[in-house]
């Protein structure tokens, strides 16, 4: 039992004012001159204990019902039976239930889930609550769904376990929503949650809004978190970011890039890889917390409709993160436009398509006046290498980055001045001595490291000349830096598509970038990029993937679970095949401090409880001062019955009452 | 000089005036030594028939039957009622219990009994008949019976100058009053009967064997028997002024209880013994008491012949 207002129970002593009132009035007796003492002496010895034990048991009340007054002012929590008996039942219950793929992690000692953990607790709260309505609202579906009996919540398909993300303010949001739009008169909001911080997002500003939407329901809308955060167990996690079938001539090169993470361990873990059905087993040397790994495979046969294939590791603490999937197909012909009228423009279709003998990979070079003749729609990626564009070009840029294209500018030299998506261009600035790139990011985008491991050489560009660019977001993310920490490539994500922005020309007056050993890389990897877009996905993330109305996809396994709406796995429809995993935030092993909760979501009455991993099904919380006020009434009730009953109270002769005075009068 | 209660203020003359309408009999034929208003034991001269009796030599002839003889040819003797006076004792507690008075205003047991014994022998002398008085407290103090106004006075000087003080001890008391007093008497006892039931009823025994015609007052203070206290009381006795701290709410159960069978006691025995008893509360009007008591008298002669 916990208390909201602990200090009280320094008061608790004084529940024993009654019986000091009763000791000091046995002091302060008054004499009264008494003839019938022979009778006084026969009662006092006689059966008198009865009447002490009634006078007992009525200052035994008193005490009661100040120590009950007294503590249902310190306003107790409890759980299991008495929480809910005394708590009072909420007309609605909205069960908020996180059933990420983080989710499925369970605690060292525990072969239980968090999830199946939290719904125990949660069908078990739900028992206590009879007569309230109960609504849940996972985090996939976020619709909705009334419970009729909450014993099947464990058997429901809403709350089995998915390897999707969640999102919690969004869910809040829904929840709101509901309570906004049905009115009940009493509502409690039920949470359980790992407090994954991908999850909650807590910088995010929607908390604001949350919390202000709370504070607006009916007074005593209650939220209980179930905190189902705990420590690291051993995990080891692998994701597929990506499975590329090179090609070449007849024959095939599937370059499969893994990234593992490791909660703390190190050592050889055995990997196991089916591709096509066929399975083998390597060796995994695990010795950082994060490591990419490629592994590449021969495929003799290069098929229409590519292949498929899993990775998985051995069982932990986390069974949900332990296998990936992976749809391999032969390259899409990619088309790159280029809008230059410089020297520079052969350079970028090189770099674009370095192989004139292959069909995958074409590049055209526009003059800054036939813009408007891309073809935008079979185009993966544009370099913009011009002034500003027209405003009719510039609207079509927009659209082709919205829907999923790549834009790289490159200075357009001068004093610079805007270009196209608001792009801010500096004045380019020459050096005696080149400026060199000393950082980049070499996890993600287009200088990470390659599939074997080994770094980009940016290190050996020699920059003569630069004009650096500003990108007006504040989403934007600077991939590579000078040494002045001015941005070398720096780039933002625009609905579908991105934009970069790099601050150097492959000329030879400007940069060593033309010799190829950056430039090449980076413009294969943002034609890669960009596409994406053109060809359906062979991969995507459970959850943020859906399947269209007209599709029907079956799974390629039959050994687990499969809904392609949450499920990672291998789905087929017609010819087109399709590779689902967990969303890559789910590995994130970050959490909300629990104590940030009353931060998130002030002035709502909020009740955490944390560590709930470990509390047994009966321990849900409640606040029990009603039945504490109620049960001292009981006690009030009881001890006026008492003190009004007969041994009480003088009594009056009941044998022969002596005669009135009327009576006696003749 | 403390003021002596020689004042008689506890004489009504307007409760007299009205009780002197009634005679206040007794239940058992009396032997007085002159005539008076009560039956006698003895054969007298009035003109009630009493009985037949065979003539004894040396009987006066004047009270032969001749129409017994004429018929019978036996001598009987035609035998008359006789008329006397009557001696009453009051016998008036005057031990410190008698003090008591939850409400004082209203005076104590003792100026109740005092009131009861005065105006009870205030009657009585008026109707010839002859009364004592024994007080009985730490000391007893005797009257013996007189039936003259001189000794009236003195009776009532007696009554105020009395005290109640000390402690009492009613059972060998009215023993020895019993013994000492042999002649058919109306006794009439004023007090609180503070002791056991037992021996006071032996006691009643003892004054009916010499064929006393007993009647007493009971005199409660009605707190006596409500108890009515609420807090923690310290009783101190007013006669031992032995003390006992106890809290009333506790006690009241028990305490009546022991009230209510020393009453059924008392009032069983008296009914078995023919005592006539009257439990009196002190905030009933002395005169509706006596009333009552003169009532009842007049009623039980009516049925017994006179």
């Amino acid at each position: 039992m916990a208390y909201l207002q602990p200090w009280m129970l320094w008061l608790l002593p004084a529940a024993l004012l009654p019986v000091i009132i009763h000791l000091l009035n046995r002091l302060r007796y008054r004499t009264v001159h008494w003839a019938a003492m022979i009778f006084l002496l026969k009662a006092n010895k006689a059966a008198t204990r009865r009447a002490k034990i009634r006078q007992y048991i009525l200052l035994f009340f008193r005490v009661l019902v100040l120590l009950f007054f007294l503590w249902a002012m310190a306003r107790p929590i409890t759980g299991g039976w008495i929480g809910a008996a005394a708590g009072g039942v909420p007309e609605v219950v909205v069960v908020l239930l996180d059933r990420s793929a983080s989710m499925e992690a369970h605690a060292p000692e525990q072969q239980e889930s968090k999830r199946a953990h939290a719904i125990a607790l949660l069908a078990e709260a739900a028992k206590q609550s009879a007569g309230s309505r109960f609504v849940l609202i996972e985090n996939v579906l976020r619709q909705p769904l009334e419970i009729a009996d909450t014993a099947t919540l464990a058997a429901m398909q809403m709350a089995e376990p998915t390897d999707t993300a969640a999102d919690i303010p969004a869910m809040l949001r829904t929840a709101l929503d509901y309570l906004t739009k049905n009115k009940p008169g009493s509502a409690e909001v039920w949470l359980a949650s790992d407090l994954q911080t991908s999850n909650w997002r807590p910088e995010s500003p929607e908390w604001q809004d949350i919390a202000a939407r709370f504070a607006g329901l009916p007074a005593g809308t209650r939220v209980r978190i179930l905190d189902l955060s705990s420590a690291a167990g051993t995990n080891l996690s692998v994701a597929v970011k990506s499975a590329d079938l090179r090609v070449r001539g007849d024959k095939g090169q599937l370059v499969l890039a893994l990234e593992i993470k490791s909660s703390g361990q190190t050592g050889t873990f055995p990997l196991l890889l089916t591709r096509d059905g066929a399975t083998s087993q390597s060796d995994l040397a695990i010795t950082a917390p994060v490591q990419r790994r490629a592994l590449k495979f021969d495929v003799p046969k290069i098929e229409p409709e590519g292949g498929w294939g899993k990775v998985e590791l051995p069982a932990d603490d986390h069974p949900g993160d332990n296998a990936a999937y992976f749809v391999y197909r032969p390259p899409t012909p990619l088309a790159t436009a280029i809008v230059s009228d410089t020297p520079s423009a052969p350079r970028f279709a090189l770099a674009a398509a370095p192989d004139r003998t292959r069909a995958d990979r074409t590049a055209e070079v526009f003059g800054a006046a036939r813009a408007d003749s891309i073809r935008w729609k079979e185009t993966a990626l544009i370099i913009w290498q011009a002034p500003a564009p027209t405003d009719a070009v510039s609207k079509q840029l927009q659209q082709f980055v919205e829907s999923g294209g790549v834009l790289v500018c490159f200075p357009p030299g001068g004093d610079g001045g805007a270009g196209p998506l608001g792009i801010a261009w500096g004045a380019a600035e020459n050096a005696r001595d080149p400026f060199r790139v000393t950082a980049w990011d070499e996890l993600d985008g287009p200088f990470a490291k390659t599939d074997s491991g080994a770094s980009l050489p940016l290190a050996r560009l020699e920059i003569k000349r630069r004009q650096p660019a500003h990108l007006a977001s504040e989403t934007a993310h600077v991939f590579a830096t000078f040494a002045d920490g001015q941005p070398f490539l720096t780039g933002q994500r625009i609905g579908a598509g991105h934009v970069f922005a790099c601050a150097t020309l492959p000329d030879s007056e400007w940069s060593t970038l033309g010799e190829g050993f950056v430039l090449l890389p980076m413009i294969q990897r943002l034609l890669a990029l960009g596409g994406a877009h053109l060809v359906p996905p062979a991969m995507a993330s459970a959850g943020e993937w859906q399947p269209s109305s007209d599709e029907t996809w079956a799974s390629l396994e039959t050994d687990r679970r499969h809904d392609p709406r949450w499920h990672a796995g291998l789905y087929q429809s017609g010819s087109r095949r399709l590779a689902l995993n967990r969303p890559d935030l789910e590995d994130a092993l970050d959490l909300v401090d629990a104590k940030r909760l009353p931060e998130l979501l002030h002035d709502v009455k909020l009740t955490v409880m944390t560590g709930a991993l470990e509390l047994k099904a009966d321990r849900l919380q409640s606040e029990i001062w009603p039945a504490m006020i109620l049960a001292a009434m009981l006690f009030m009730c009881a001890e006026m019955l008492l003190a009004t009953s007969k041994a009480m109270i003088p009594q009056k002769p009941k044998l022969k009452a002596a005669p009135k005075r009327e009576e006696a009068l003749v | 000089m403390p003021e002596t209660r020689n004042s008689l203020d506890f004489l009504d003359q307007g409760v007299i005036g009205r009780l002197s309408r009634l005679v206040l009999n007794v239940r058992n034929p009396m032997l007085g030594s002159v005539n008076g208003l009560h039956r006698s034991a003895t054969r007298g001269a009035s003109v009630e028939f009493a009985e037949y009796r065979k003539y004894a030599p040396g009987d006066d002839i004047k009270f032969l039957d001749w129409r017994v003889f004429a018929r019978t040819d036996k001598f009987f003797i035609r035998e008359f009622e006789a008329d006397t006076n009557l001696r009453c004792y009051v016998v008036v507690d005057t031990s410190a219990s008698m003090k008591f008075a939850s409400q004082p205003a209203s005076g104590t047991r003792f100026d109740y009994a005092r009131k009861l014994a005065a105006t009870m022998a205030h009657l009585l002398v008026h109707q010839g008949d002859a009364v004592g008085l024994s007080c009985f407290g730490e000391k007893t103090t005797d009257l013996p019976p007189r039936h003259t106004p001189s000794h009236l006075r003195q009776l009532y000087q007696t009554l105020a100058e009395a005290q109640p003080h000390g402690e009492s001890n009613i059972v060998q008391t009215l023993h020895d009053f019993a013994e000492r007093i042999r002649q058919r008497a109306l006794v009439v006892i004023i007090s609180d009967f503070f002791t056991e039931p037992e021996p006071l009823l032996e006691c009643f025994k003892h004054l009916r064997f010499y064929k006393h015609d007993v009647a007493a007052f009971h005199l409660l203070d009605r707190q006596e028997y409500d108890f009515d206290f609420t807090r923690p009381v310290r009783f101190v006795d007013m006669e031992s002024g032995a003390d006992l701290i106890t809290d009333p709410a506790i006690v009241r159960e028990a305490y009546q209880e022991a009230v209510e069978e020393y009453l059924s006691t008392l009032r069983h025995g008296c009914q078995q013994f023919q005592v006539d008893y009257h439990l009196t509360y002190l905030d009933q009007s002395f005169e509706g008491v006596l009333t009552q008591f003169m009532l009842k008298r007049i009623r039980a002669s009516k049925k017994g012949g006179r």
